[in-house]
């Protein structure tokens, strides 16, 4: 019965919430949120244009620690220049919702004022990295230098990969590179040889972002690697990065390695590789493994030989 | 207002009541909803982690409607027969166990399901299909694609083919971020063969922002939604496109839809559809259900849902209408007081399978102690009503499809062959760009207050063709500058001819917007949607938004054109060689960029001996002033900003990211419409000046305004004849004047590829090695 009578009273709140809810989106700070953007970019529908939040609005989005609020008033909040919304939002990039802290750093490497000068929330978050003693917010300060976008960070997580004993943090630099768009000056290559594997998984997955990476061998390298999930995703990455000098390598593990995903992965690499070397071992993978995706695999590989 | 609200809740409040017990299986489900068996996937939601800790992840990954990296395993793909709530489940993907699932789709024969399957937290969405019926209790499974990209929202096509959508890079920009540089990597459409899976694997061009919910159209097309973010833009709409990727054109909601996202759509009669209105963002990809009818009202044809429409212009997405079915479903992202929908697809009854979760299906979620509980149900838009077909309580039930036999359109034949050149260019035009359906009216310089598009469109004299590009196109870079607009590149004006006609060829895949300009180069208006072409492919239209009624418009291939006449102008520079308007350059951060123009340059050269602060300028010593208190220490940083300076001294304050960086120029220019766009509540005290540079309208601008323009038959733009900084004793040539115009035409962007040390990616076959 009591629950029953707590169902009745959250459900009155709830629909309370609703009708404060139903007002107006953006009464807090303008009746027509939008009317800035439609004063500069003309005639665009409101079904289209980006509505705008309003400081007042990020602020006590913040206080309010709804993370769905937050993400959508930071988004919306993209052009507004609110110096006092810093303080508030740069805590963020240490909350325990990994999407929080990434639309947090989004909206603050979008500020034109306040954030990347002298001892501003890119300095600081540049000096968490490097010194704070709890190292997961190490790795919530490198995942942030990821989102800043700021090259500055490539140092800082190159370092961090060289240099910190957390494997957490130094995974997160690895990562945070890939964002970078930047191999870190062969950081990328360390983070692949790092004696703990989601540092390795980390570099792979970076590798396979970085539009310049170019250390194949590194990946190459990782075909041994003791973990199957490692050595797959390093047979897909030489696939994309149409490393033909890895097809006798690949082709070894399509035929030999215990994994079916390893084996499947080599198979669909040897074909991205168009891999002609490997037509043998690849017709009887295609008839003979044990695992049906895996002669899935060998059998489109096939078709593209 | 309250009253009427509170009365308003509590009806909602008991419709949804009514709804609950039916979703408690207390109301049994009607006899013969026509199939037998409904597919289905589970998706996980409450996990427990490595060190016991319970967590509830229901819109992560999940946040806008284009997102697709929500991983929590635990999902399957099910197949339930009887189509009821005491009808049998069975798992098809029992030896995956901890995969999760990203879309499916029934085959036409209703003997084999197409599905999204990632098998664990490190392997990527793939393409898989399984055959309906189970042999010794197993059901076959296929994997169709490969590789370290995500491959999702498969959709059969006609001709044995797979459409999807994925994040495979190929582009000479290598990976891409979308515009926004949100953490996400874009998808595009592709397609494989359903035997051949990745051996026949094929990419359409790119977008800036995401393509998402591929539908199968009865006309072959692949219909889609897309996350369109152009300057100020910013929602999604539907497409279509042939299968080759080719023929892209607009669906709904271009002119207006009731919500900024549509999504998780299907056809239910050629180009009448029903789908998921929603805010982009916040509703964890559900919303209204809303049928969508693009028809061309105006052909009787058309309307004839049984009707060849072979040759008839039957898409109308300037008039689409649009019918709420769920009014009491908020098409915003408020907390709803009757659940959300998701993926509503067609029985053969005219009703609804969908997924329904009640409860706000928003952030709400997101604080309570448990996930909303999406099951699945059949919606009848007659009664409104949804009833019960199946719901575990401890997943998500979505994207429900009956397992039925339907028909399977025709194959479009392909325009641009598997095996063709990638690197042919494109050909784009109009046959007379004066035709126009847009109502809209422009203002500024030789128009005035204000004047019809239409006759506006009578000045155009070329067309300028832009390239957008990403962040990932300049290194570094995570905006262009101070506004909205994404990075520009002008591949070229094309002229146009008397008979209105013009005619250009552009490369292949990469996304372009138009502008028709006057004879002053200003800009009439800037098209809001990206087109892209494939490879050869001809994307003339009729005019600069022709009516797609079909009346008064001329038609292609009837006669040729001038422009056609005269032979195609090409814009087909390589990347390094396109026209950019990069600002400045910073040659310690990006020691090899080597842009061929620079706007500062002109600035220094010609305008800053005025507007730098010294005894000449009018403006010297104005200012405007931003202000920071810190909220902890109470500290106060201020930050001048000139009301004019076009000099390339260091502004004294920090900016986007550097210190004392950038030049005065570009922030006393753009820095007041940067802060009209979203500057409310922003502690300025003084004077700001006008709107000197307006990103897409120069013609607007008081910079241009207050230079004017003179065209060649000695005209000037703004009625006078007084230009500046002509009247100073100083002369800006045409090209320095177009170069300002066309600098703020495009968006007003500060950086560019070229004063960011661009890097092609090498690696790829795809036709960026032309390009």
């Amino acid at each position: 019965m009591n629950k029953k009578l707590l169902g009745v009273l959250a459900i009155g709140t709830a629909l309370f919430g609703t009708v404060l809810h139903s007002e107006p989106a953006h009464s807090d700070d303008s009746p027509d949120p939008a009317a800035g953007t439609r004063a500069i970019y003309g005639n665009i529908a409101n079904d289209q244009i980006e509505t705008l939040s309003s400081p007042d609005r990020i602020k006590s989005a913040v206080a309010g620690g709804s993370m769905t609020s937050i993400w959508e008033t930071l988004e919306h909040g993209e052009r507004v220049e609110c110096l006092d919304c810093i303080p508030a939002v740069e805590p963020l990039l240490y909350d325990a919702n990994p999407q929080t802290r990434e639309i947090a750093a989004w909206w603050l490497r979008r500020r034109i004022f306040g954030v990347f000068g002298p001892g501003e929330a890119y300095e600081r978050t540049v000096n968490t990295l490097k010194s704070d003693a709890n190292p997961e917010k190490r790795a919530n300060a490198a995942y942030a230098l990821g989102e800043f976008l700021a090259s500055p960070g490539v140092d800082a997580c190159k370092a961090a990969i060289e240099t910190d004993q957390d494997a957490r943090v130094r995974a997160a630099a690895a990562s945070a590179l890939g964002r970078l768009n930047s191999d870190g000056g062969g950081a990328l290559s360390k983070a692949m040889n790092d004696g703990d594997r989601k540092v390795r998984l980390a570099g792979l997955a970076s590798a396979g972002r970085v539009n310049t990476f170019a250390d194949a061998t590194a990946v190459a390298k990782l075909l041994g690697d003791g973990d199957p999930v490692v050595k797959r995703n390093a047979a897909e990455l030489l696939g994309s990065l149409k490393v033909k000098d890895s097809a006798a390598a690949l082709t070894a593990l399509a035929k030999n390695d215990p994994s079916a995903d390893v084996r499947g992965s080599a198979c669909h690499s040897l074909g991205e590789l168009r891999a002609s070397s490997a037509r043998p071992i690849l017709e009887d993978v295609a008839k003979n493994d044990k695992d049906g995706l895996v002669r899935d695999q060998a059998a489109i590989a096939l078709r593209r030989l | 207002m309250l009253r009427i609200s509170t009365v308003t809740l509590v009806l909602a409040s008991l419709t949804s009541a009514f709804v609950a017990a039916g979703c408690g299986g207390e109301t049994p489900v009607e006899p013969g909803i026509g199939v037998s068996s409904i597919l289905f996937i589970k998706r996980q939601h409450t996990v427990a982690g490595e060190n016991g800790a319970v967590s509830v992840n229901v819109s992560g990954g999940n946040g806008q409607v284009l997102d697709y990296e929500r991983f929590v395993p635990g999902g399957s793909l099910n197949i339930l027969s009887p189509a009821r709530p005491d009808g049998v489940v069975s798992n098809i993907t029992q030896d995956f166990p901890t995969a999760d699932f990203n879309g499916v789709d029934v085959s036409f024969d209703a003997k084999q399901a197409v599905f999204s399957m990632k098998k664990d937290g490190n392997d990527h969405y793939h393409i898989y299909t399984a055959q309906l019926t189970a042999q010794d209790g197993k059901f076959e499974v296929h994997q169709r694609t490969g590789g370290n990209q995500d491959d999702i929202n498969p959709v059969y096509l006609p001709g044995g083919r797979i459409a999807f959508v994925t994040n495979q890079m190929y582009t000479a920009m290598g990976t891409r971020a979308d515009e926004y540089e949100h953490g996400r990597v874009v998808t595009q459409l592709a397609t494989i063969s359903v035997d051949g899976g990745d051996a026949d694997r094929r990419l359409a061009s790119q977008n800036l922002s995401h393509t998402v919910a591929p539908f199968l159209r009865a006309d072959g097309k692949i219909g889609y939604s897309r996350w369109e973010h152009l300057g100020g833009v910013n929602d999604v709409k539907l497409f279509a496109a042939n299968p080759d990727g080719t023929q892209m054109v607009a669906v709904a909601g271009q002119h207006g839809k009731p919500a900024t996202a549509l999504f998780s759509v299907r056809e239910l009669a050629p180009n009448v559809m029903v789908g998921i209105a929603t805010s982009r963002n916040r509703t964890i990809h559900a919303g209204a259900l809303v049928k969508i009818d693009s028809r061309n009202t105006a052909d009787p044809v058309c309307m004839d849902a049984a009707a060849d429409k072979t040759g008839h212009a039957c898409v109308d997405e300037e008039n689409a209408k649009f019918e709420v079915l769920t009014p009491d479903v908020p098409t915003g992202n408020g907390p709803s007081p009757v659940g959300r929908y998701r993926e509503p697809s067609a029985l053969p009854d005219g009703r609804l399978l969908v997924s329904w979760a009640d409860g706000p299906v928003n952030d709400l979620s997101e604080l309570s102690i448990t996930p909303p509980d999406f099951g699945i149900y059949i919606f009848d838009p007659a009664t409104k009503k949804n009833q019960l077909i199946y719901n575990d309580r401890t997943t998500w039930e979505l994207n429900a499809l009956p397992v039925a036999v339907r028909k399977e359109p025709p194959v479009i034949g392909d325009l641009i062959g598997a095996s063709s050149d990638t690197t042919l260019p494109v050909r784009i035009g109009s046959v007379d760009v004066t035709k126009t359906s847009l109502k809209e009216r422009v203002k500024g310089a030789q128009l005035g207050d204000g004047m019809e598009f239409s006759d506006a469109l009578k000045q155009a004299t070329r067309v300028r063709v832009i390239e957008g590009f990403s962040s990932e196109g300049a290194k570094g870079v995570t905006m262009f500058g101070l506004t909205m607009d994404e990075g520009a590149a002008v591949l070229g004006e094309a002229q146009v001819n008397a008979d209105g006609s013009w005619l250009a060829e552009i490369p292949p895949y990469i996304p372009v917007h138009l502008q028709p300009i006057d004879k002053f180069g200003l800009s009439l208006r800037n098209q809001r949607t990206w087109i892209q072409g494939m490879p050869g492919e001809d994307r003339r239209c009729i005019g600069c938004h022709e009516s797609r009624t079909g009346i008064g418009a001329n038609r292609q291939g009837q006669i040729p054109t001038l422009a056609e006449q005269k032979q195609a102008e090409r814009f087909l520079a390589p990347v390094a060689d396109r026209t950019e308007y990069p600002w400045s350059v910073d040659t310690a951060q990006y020691p090899n960029a080597a842009p061929k123009t620079v706007v500062q340059k002109l600035l220094t050269d010609k305008c800053a001996s005025c507007h730098s602060g010294g005894a000449n300028d009018p403006f010297a010593g104005r200012t405007y002033r931003v202000t920071r208190t810190d909220p902890g220490s109470g500290a106060q940083t201020a930050y001048t900003i000139p009301y004019l300076d076009l000099s390339d001294r260091a502004v004294q304050v920090v900016y986007d990211r550097r210190v004392a960086s950038y030049p005065a120029s570009y922030v006393s220019l753009f820095y007041p419409a940067a802060s009209e766009m979203g500057g409310r509540g922003t502690v300025v005290t003084g004077e700001k000046p006008p709107l000197w540079a307006i990103p897409g309208n120069a013609r607007e601008s008081a910079l241009i305004k207050k230079l004017n323009v003179k065209a060649p038959d000695g005209t000037f733009a703004y009625g006078s004849p007084a230009m500046h900084p002509e009247d100073k004793g100083v002369t800006l040539t045409e090209e320095e004047r177009l170069m300002l115009i066309r600098s703020i035409d495009i968006g007003g962007q500060y950086y560019s590829r070229q004063n960011t040390g661009f890097e092609p990616f090498n690696q790829d076959p795809v036709g960026a090695q032309k390009y």
